[in-house]
């Protein structure tokens, strides 16, 4: 398979079909997993080797669904690129959508860019009822479906894959995709390293796949956009139970659905719980802050003085703040180590307490400090050197 | 039981000109195929079932009629415009029309969604459950363009699905033919039937018998009745043959027995090995006829194949020859009989050269006069007289191809 950039493809396809395949290529998002656009491969012709290019005019189409990918091809014709494409859908031989119920497709326009992708969701939509009604091979798989139709959270937010059943074992699988409602539109926004890319659409996605018809082999994952994984703390942190013996859909995709927004309230709770924690100690110390993280509030540096001493304080505050304690580390401004570090000293364990606010905390935290300078100072003319 | 095979029979140039006409276009192409369909039943009597039924359903592709333009009898979604349908055909009738072909180049050999919704359309509107749809997709092999593949297959829908039905294409040469051809090539020619009909009553009754089939069978019932004879004659000469043939092999168990017993009688005195025995009667005959012969006496031969006389065999069998065998004497020359009896004579014959002829002629002659009812003239005999050796005393002029 000949996979190319949109450029690539956009620079061989006949030009009167540039605008139609442009719209499929950068801006084609279809289904449940919309973080990447469409794929474009094998470009071909319908013309003869010795039309000189670009005359290409039929190509496939790669589309996520329901954790597969559906290769169809599209077919155009380059002498005659007013008339509309047709269609070969892979190996689902046995799709056969109803035209009449493709509105694109009856009002074709050649001129519109966005008649393909437009026609290519209605046809994803065909498919998904197609695939829905293979289900009915499976009376357990069925109810599934079933239930997790009747509730308005998930009806419209399922793309299901029935698999062909096997000839040999007569085994038939199938896969639930399903968009888990959780809102995260609370979560700090996410700066990327590379800030050319676009994140894309917050969006969990939870797919159950069924290896038998009967429901004992059931494996669960969930798939988190980047930025959600990242405020999460990672694709670690996050473990979905297992799929219960016996269980079914309609409870499960719940339980994780609840599992998933309490990581995200807890989340979100800590940057709140960070800011407000920062801004205490902004308030109690003044002028003793060097610098602070604006965005994540994970961090702060003091420089403070005690008897002459001058010495920094920085705070890194965890991902789970308050239920994990900020990290102080104090370091002298006058004394190295061996190394040619300045000394340095990490403290953990101080008195601390997650109940308290932000501001209960700075207090804490500077009567912590008066404490500990002294013993710090010692350390500081004894090991390090000037 | 009954078997149901479907056939697509093309004749060469019908494809061929298709193929042709089409694989040069700069874009895909369609059009509808004219042709006829055939069903036949035929029933085989094997030995293992009684009633195997197979019906043979041959659709004939004849012509086909191209469409200037796609799209040009069907509308986006797939909806078929019979008129335009009527149009395209023009002198044709729509019962004519067996399918519809598409030529798609750089695709897959499948059917797509429109040709699907189109092939369905097309059948309702024909009446025709059995139409088919003829996809050739041509592709190059080679990224050079030097190399082209055109592929074709003819499918036919069973409810949703579409199979693929066997193409033959029938060529000058129809090599996968091995039968008679039960039905007549079809042709949709006008001219063609004209002259047909025209003689036709030269070969065909008014029942559309042939003439000759009658004189046929008549002559073909002759055969049989000949070939009855025949088997019967080879049937009594088989049953002599294995009659004699038992009698032979009681002849011969009755030699082996006789064998065994006189085996039986020498094994009970003797105490020496078994040795090989010899042909006294051979023996004798040979001292008899030959008397000085020790090369035609001797019973080894060395390496070479020469005989050597120093094995002579010495021993007196004490056989008269004249009674035991009296036809080896009778047929010997009556001077040589007369030396023969007398035994002992040790006169032994060879050939003289003709440049003694001189003598010949008197001594033949006599030979001839005394001998003249009994002497048959063997082969090996030629013009030169048999006298005895012992006239010049040189056996080394003996010939060494014995004659008896």
């Amino acid at each position: 398979m000949n996979s190319m950039s949109p450029e690539v493809a956009l620079n061989r396809i006949s030009p009167e079909l540039r605008p139609l395949l442009c719209s499929v290529v950068r801006n084609g998002r279809v289904g449940l997993d919309s973080t990447n656009c469409l794929r474009v491969t094998d470009l071909k012709t319908g013309c003869t080797s010795l039309t000189p290019g670009p005359c290409c005019d039929r190509f496939k189409l790669h589309i996520p669904y329901a954790g597969e990918t559906l290769k169809w091809d599209i077919i155009f014709n380059a002498r005659d690129p007013e008339l509309p494409p047709d269609f070969i859908f892979g190996e689902d031989a046995e799709f056969l959508p109803e035209p009449s119920e493709l509105p694109h497709l009856v009002q074709w326009d050649a001129g519109d860019p966005e008649c393909l992708l437009q026609l290519v969701k209605e046809l994803i939509q065909q498919y998904h009822q197609y695939q829905c009604q293979r289900l009915r091979e499976s009376s357990r798989l069925l109810f599934e479906y079933d239930s997790l139709l009747e509730d308005p959270n998930y009806s419209r937010s399922m793309e299901i894959y029935a698999g062909h059943k096997n000839s040999w074992t007569g085994e038939f699988s199938a896969r639930f995709l399903l968009k888990l409602p959780v809102d995260f539109s609370n979560i700090p926004v996410y700066l990327l390293k590379d800030t050319t890319l676009d994140p894309g659409e917050d969006v969990a996605l939870l797919s159950v796949s069924f290896e038998d018809a009967e429901a004992t082999q059931v494996f669960p994952k969930l798939y988190l956009s980047p930025s959600i994984e990242h405020a999460l703390g990672g694709s670690s942190a996050l473990h979905i139970p297992a799929f219960p013996s016996g269980g079914c859909l309609i409870d499960y995709v719940p339980q994780v659905c609840q599992l998933l927004t309490n990581k995200v309230q807890y989340v979100i709770q800590g940057y709140h719980k960070r800011r407000e924690y920062i801004a205490a100690f902004l308030s109690h110390f003044g002028m003793g802050v060097v610098e602070y993280d604006a965005e994540g509030f994970t961090k702060l540096t003091l420089l403070l003085m005690w008897k002459d001493f001058c010495f920094l304080v920085h705070v890194d505050l965890p991902l789970y703040f308050p239920r994990d304690q900020p990290t102080l580390t104090f370091q002298s401004v006058y004394h190295f180590t061996n190394s040619g570090q300045l000394y340095s000293q990490v403290q953990k364990s101080y008195p601390y307490s997650p109940r308290w606010d932000g501001n209960e905390m700075a207090k804490r935290a500077k009567a912590y400090f008066k404490s500990f300078i002294p013993q710090f100072q010692e350390g500081a003319f004894a090991t390090g050197k000037l | 039981m009954e078997d149901s095979n479907s056939y697509i029979r093309v004749s060469g140039f019908v494809l061929g000109s298709l193929m042709f006409q089409h694989l040069n276009s700069d874009s895909d192409v369609e059009g509808l195929i004219l042709g006829e369909t055939k069903a036949e039943e035929r029933s085989n009597i094997t030995d293992s079932q009684i009633d195997n039924i197979q019906f043979e359903h041959t659709i004939n592709i004849q012509k086909h009629i191209s469409c200037r333009k796609l799209n040009s009898f069907y509308n986006r979604i797939g909806e078929v415009n019979q008129d335009e349908i009527r149009h395209i055909l023009s002198n044709y009738k729509e019962e004519n029309v067996i399918g519809w072909y598409k030529q798609r180049r750089n695709t897959d050999q499948q059917i797509t969604f429109r040709e699907q919704v189109v092939h369905e359309n097309l059948k309702r509107a024909l009446s025709n459950h059995e139409l088919i749809f003829l996809l050739l997709t041509p592709s190059e092999i080679t990224t050079s363009g030097s190399t082209h593949k055109l592929e074709y297959a003819v499918f036919r829908s069973h409810g949703s699905q579409y199979c693929s039905v066997p193409v033959l294409v029938s060529n000058l040469g129809l090599l996968e033919e091995q039968d008679y051809w039960r039905l007549s090539a079809s042709c949709s020619s006008v001219n063609y039937n004209h002259a047909v009909r025209k003689h036709r009553s030269k070969f065909f009754s008014s029942d559309g018998s042939l003439h000759e089939v009658d004189e046929i069978n008549d002559m073909n019932n002759s055969l049989q009745g000949e070939l009855k004879i025949a088997c019967k004659k080879v049937e009594e000469s088989e049953r002599l043959v294995e009659k004699l043939l038992a009698d032979v092999s009681d002849l011969r168990r009755m030699v082996n027995d006789r064998k065994q017993e006189l085996g039986e009688i020498s094994a009970d005195g003797a105490s020496t090995p078994a040795q090989p025995q010899e042909n006294v009667l051979l023996c004798e005959v040979i001292k008899t006829l030959f008397p000085g012969a020790s090369l035609l006496q001797t019973q080894a031969l060395n390496f070479q194949g020469f005989p050597l006389p120093e094995f002579c065999c010495s021993t007196d069998h004490g056989i008269d020859i004249a009674t035991t065998l009296p036809l080896i004497l009778s047929h010997t020359l009556p001077k040589a009989r007369k030396g023969r009896l007398g035994r002992g004579g040790g006169t032994s014959w060879r050939k003289r050269p003709l440049r003694e002829s001189s003598e010949v002629p008197k001594r033949r002659k006599g030979m001839l006069e005394e001998t003249e009812e009994s002497l048959s003239v063997s082969g090996s005999e030629t013009e030169e007289d048999l006298i005895p050796a012992n006239q010049n005393g040189n056996d080394l002029d003996v010939s060494n191809s014995p004659v008896f």
